[in-house]
């Protein structure tokens, strides 16, 4: 059955805040596409500072959205981050809503 | 602010084609190219070089065009750029690639065959209806099936794995094939792979100005 478009605002809210700030979203796009990535690829890709970036993964992290695997390759640490199903089901999701939303509204 | 749209898929394809910014690929394949003029059928005729040195050359060549491509990854790319690993349809392109590429190799050994049957037992061409073949007609027969070898192989090759420049390179090569086989000349083959090495090096060298190496602690800590 086909949604009957809504026309209230609140709708807004149902946006995954975590997700909508900039830089997260890049680097949960990014994770999306990837089965995983280093922090010196997503660094390169999005262009986010180490700092930024460190700031951005431990959020999402803490939040359940990406997981990050820590080995050694040598003596060298690695850092492998990637999308949980949690993670990858809450980008769905995101994505859904903002089209959902933004999809209708007169140019 | 920028307008554009943006596109997961897009954003796949150019996270994975990072990896060729680096221009080794190019260095690898064209040194690969460039070695195998060691038989060319000119130069045989003059260096006086047994098949097993000039295997050996030829062997040298590719052993030292693979060493540059995985010692660079390992040692210049990775750092700078980091790694990625990618979704499984990726690989499925690369086993897509292989039954591809293995059909190719079989349609074009077949139709080698069958060329040189029609060569060597001229009761077959005969049996077959087909009139003989002039030289200078023979000559071009075989630049141009050498050159629809390489060709097509490596065009189905840069569009699974998704390398824009493998299509110069695939043209490239090819031209190189025919001109080798038309011309008579080794040089042309040389050319070819020599025009395969020279925008790798170019990236090469724009890749290691672009991307500086992170300071050390920041590396995966």
């Amino acid at each position: 059955m086909a949604e009957t478009p809504s026309t209230d605002l609140a709708a807004l809210n149902d946006i995954d805040r975590l997700i909508h700030e900039p830089g997260r979203l890049m680097l949960m796009a990014l994770l999306y596409v990837v089965r995983s990535a280093d922090f010196t690829f997503l660094m390169s890709q999005t262009g986010l500072t180490w700092g930024n970036l460190s700031a951005h993964m431990t959020r999402l992290e803490e939040a359940g959205y990406i997981q990050v695997e820590k080995s050694f390759k040598g003596r060298r640490p690695n850092t492998m981050l990637s999308l949980t199903p949690q993670g990858r089901e809450a980008f769905k999701i995101y994505r859904r809503n903002m089209k959902h939303i933004l999809d209708d509204l007169p140019e | 602010m920028s307008t554009s749209t943006i596109s997961l898929k897009e954003l796949e394809r150019k996270a994975f084609r990072s990896a060729y910014q680096d221009g080794l690929m190019d260095i690898y394949l064209g040194g690969t190219i460039a070695s195998f003029t060691v038989f060319a059928e000119t130069l045989q005729s003059t260096d006086g070089l047994t098949t097993w040195q000039r295997f050996l050359i030829f062997l040298a060549g590719c052993v030292i065009s693979n060493l540059i491509f995985w010692v660079g990854k390992i040692f210049i790319t990775v750092p700078r750029i980091g790694q990625v690993k990618f979704r499984p349809a990726r690989q499925r392109r690369i086993r897509t690639l292989i039954i591809v590429l293995s059909v190719i190799v079989g349609v074009q050994v077949a139709i080698v065959a069958f060329q040189v049957a029609l060569w060597q037992i001229p009761a077959l061409r005969s049996w077959l209806g087909f009139p003989e073949i002039p030289q200078s007609m023979g000559t071009l027969i075989v630049a141009v099936v050498g050159a629809l070898f390489v060709g097509p192989g490596m065009t189905v090759m840069a569009y699974f794995i998704d390398f824009p420049r493998g299509y110069y390179i695939a043209a490239v090569w090819s031209l190189g094939v025919f001109c080798l086989v038309w011309f008579d000349s080794a040089l042309f083959y040389l050319a070819a792979g020599l025009l395969i090495i020279l925008p790798g090096i170019f990236l090469f060298i724009r890749f290691v100005i672009q991307h500086p190496l992170p300071p050390r602690e920041l590396l995966n800590g």
